[in-house]
């Protein structure tokens, strides 16, 4: 029961953001576009910078 | 309608952002076709990414709680008054957002991650990252 609901819920915040020092990681990153094709992050920020925005959800 | 906030304050300012060199992109994590209608609805100018498994949102180490947080009820308080109503959750309900300014080459320059509903990260400093650090010294 106990395990049960520990999947349930969310992870705990734990605020790696604060202590990334650097965007190779997430640059790896593809992610879908709308058109059906994916985007590599570190394309986004390769030829100019880039304010990347993760939005909670569509509603 | 916290994503609707954040989204309008960003088309409002974009001109501003735009004129110091950088582009605005978004990451949501609803399908494709939630994306494309959260683009047409709001009239986003800028691009629209989404990542339903939040790969992303994992790899930018953005919180995931259940946002339970008075100061997110006062948050919320404010969009509405704003007029950004809350339509139905198309995506992850726990997933917080974020945002990093990335310079070109890859450098971090700012990065907020959303603590709770409505923590967005404030504009104003987003610009103040993307001036030369002479201009923000002064």
């Amino acid at each position: 029961m106990a395990s049960r609901l520990a999947t349930a819920l969310p992870a705990p915040y734990h605020g790696r953001l604060d202590v990334m020092s650097d965007t190779s990681q997430l640059g790896a990153v593809r992610v879908p576009d709308v058109r059906g094709g994916f985007v590599q992050l570190d394309a986004l920020w390769r030829d100019r910078a880039v304010v990347l925005v993760w939005l909670r959800h569509y509603g | 309608m916290f994503c609707r906030e954040q989204a309008a304050r960003l088309n409002a300012r974009l001109a501003e952002i735009e004129q110091l060199g950088a582009r605005v992109a978004a990451i949501g994590n609803g399908t494709p076709a939630m994306a494309t209608d959260f683009i047409e609805q709001f009239d986003i100018r800028f691009e629209v990414l989404t990542d339903p498994q939040r790969i992303s949102y994992r790899a930018a180490g953005l919180n995931r709680s259940l946002g339970l947080d008075p100061r997110g009820l006062y948050a919320a308080w404010g969009a509405l008054r704003a007029g950004h109503i809350q339509g139905r959750t198309k995506g992850d309900p726990f997933q917080q957002g974020g945002l990093m300014v990335i310079a070109a080459g890859g450098e971090l320059l700012w990065r907020h991650s959303d603590g709770r509903p409505g923590n967005h990260g404030d504009v104003d400093r987003v610009l103040d990252s993307l001036r030369p650090s002479t201009a923000r010294a002064t």
